[in-house]
């Protein structure tokens, strides 16, 4: 679907900065990012670390504001985050006192969705999870907590993935792994 | 694929994770009654100062049972842990009701840390016990003053705990929730209580702790009924072994209410929050 501006996202003049030390002038992170994508495409923002990647995937999300710049989401100023413009972080952010069946739901519930337990058993077979749906975060493989994350957001149909290098934190062969299995599961 | 990290529910005092018996745990008190009947024993240090254990036993016995009326309160060990007890309960849920919000509140909001912050720690640099000759005059001697000292000296560490609890949720975890659509209130009783409670519970737990001994500290100005008042009056008849006795008592009790918190915790939430996994 493409929006008012022609794109299904646009990213439009977004600048960021942040406090430097004390005594210094701020932290120029984002300088005039202009970014456009279309529906059912796939980008990579590659960079080197610190330079402002995962700044700029929380102003899509809308967890931070640019200090100048917009960022428009179908036809929609994106001003907070919101279900449709999902997340997965580096590093799973389970909520740890839920169970993996509860981390999943917690996204529906807050929407009031009537068919839980039908979505949630989906998504769970989906990234091959069954039989661990009553075990906490904290009872499962950096892996098996990312595919819980993948299922967390995707069981809410969301509209745009933003992914903040979710392999980061694994090993080689999971990273493999998993990255073949997101690219199947996300477009499935 | 897995890896389990089994927390177990450590609840006995005395027991390992894996509830087993801990004999390093009952060596330390073992130890003392050892050392304690040693030196009491041949009389070395007269019953007057410190009685045998074994006669503390027997008046503690009689204490709950009222069998041998060994002292004038045979018997009473009841009624007097009631007293006891009703009153921390009351000057804790007090102090709770109090410290809870607005530590949260202090916590999250920054307007809020920076209007009453500062004065909540001003007060809380005063000792309880500089409340006292003010609270007499305030509340009048024995109940509502014991309330009052419960109250205020359970509060801090309620309020600080709470509100560093609140304060220390990782952003990312407020990001999750807010992506997910939890509006302001469900973010704040899906994610930032549950993330804080470790910390809120070490306050509890604090607070309960000081609620016992401010307890004793409002008893001992002179109320009927409580261990406080016990201990206070046996000094006065001369019953050391009676004084031992409501301390052992206070313990005992205060050992209780912090095993009521902590089972009450790990009921609410098995697996303590506060963590980003």
């Amino acid at each position: 679907m493409k929006n008012g501006t022609g794109h299904y996202l646009l990213i439009d003049g977004v600048s960021k900065t942040f406090p430097g030390q004390i005594g210094r002038e701020r932290l120029k992170v984002l300088d005039e990012i202009n970014l456009y994508a279309d529906e059912g495409e796939i980008i990579g923002i590659v960079g080197p670390s610190g330079c402002g990647k995962s700044t700029l995937l929380n102003i899509i999300a809308g967890f931070v504001p640019p200090d100048r710049g917009r960022v428009i989401f179908c036809g929609k100023h994106v001003q907070k985050p919101s279900p449709e413009r999902a997340v997965v972080f580096q590093t799973a952010v389970l909520f740890p006192w839920l169970t993996v069946w509860d981390n999943i739901s917690y996204g529906l519930k807050r929407r009031g969705e009537k068919n839980i337990a039908r979505l949630v058993k989906r998504y769970i077979q989906i990234v091959g999870l069954d039989s661990f749906e009553y075990y906490y975060p904290d009872q499962l493989s950096g892996g098996m907590q990312q595919r819980v994350a993948l299922a967390r957001v995707l069981v809410l149909n969301p509209r745009l993935l933003l992914m903040d290098e979710p392999f980061a934190s694994l090993d080689a062969l999971s990273r493999l792994t998993m990255s073949s299995f997101y690219l199947t599961s996300g477009r499935s | 694929m897995r890896s389990f990290k089994e927390s177990g529910t450590k609840i006995l005092c005395w027991s390992d994770i894996d509830g087993r018996l801990n004999p390093l745990g009952l060596a330390l008190p073992a130890l003392l009654l050892i050392v304690w009947h040693l030196v009491t024993v041949d009389g070395n240090i007269p019953g007057y100062l410190l009685p045998r254990p074994m006669e503390i036993g027997k008046v503690a016995l009689d204490f709950a049972l009222g069998n041998w009326q060994l002292t004038p309160y045979s018997g009473t060990m009841l009624d007097h842990s009631l007293a006891s007890i009703s009153r921390v309960f009351s000057g804790f849920g007090f102090a709770a009701a109090a410290g809870l919000p607005l530590g949260f509140l202090t916590g999250r909001i920054t307007a809020v840390k920076r209007t009453i912050d500062p004065t909540i720690h001003l007060f809380r640099t005063i000792p309880g016990i500089g409340w006292l000759p003010v609270a007499m005059v305030w509340f009048g001697v024995g109940e509502r003053t014991t309330l009052f000292l419960i109250a205020l000296a359970a509060f801090f560490p309620i309020y600080v705990n709470s509100a560093q609890g609140a304060a220390s949720v990782p952003p990312q975890l407020i990001w999750a929730g807010r992506m997910l659509g939890a509006n302001k209130i469900s973010l704040f009783t899906t994610i930032i209580i549950p993330a804080s409670a470790p910390a809120v519970v070490a306050g509890l737990r604090l607070g309960m702790g000081l609620s016992w001994a401010y307890l004793v500290l409002g008893e001992l100005t002179g109320v009927a009924q409580g261990l406080g008042a016990v201990m206070m009056d046996a000094r006065m008849l001369g019953h050391v072994d009676m004084i031992i006795v409501a301390m052992v008592c206070i313990a005992i009790w205060g050992r209780v209410t912090d095993l009521v918190l902590t089972t009450m915790f790990k009921l609410y939430q098995p697996r303590a929050g506060g963590a980003v996994s």
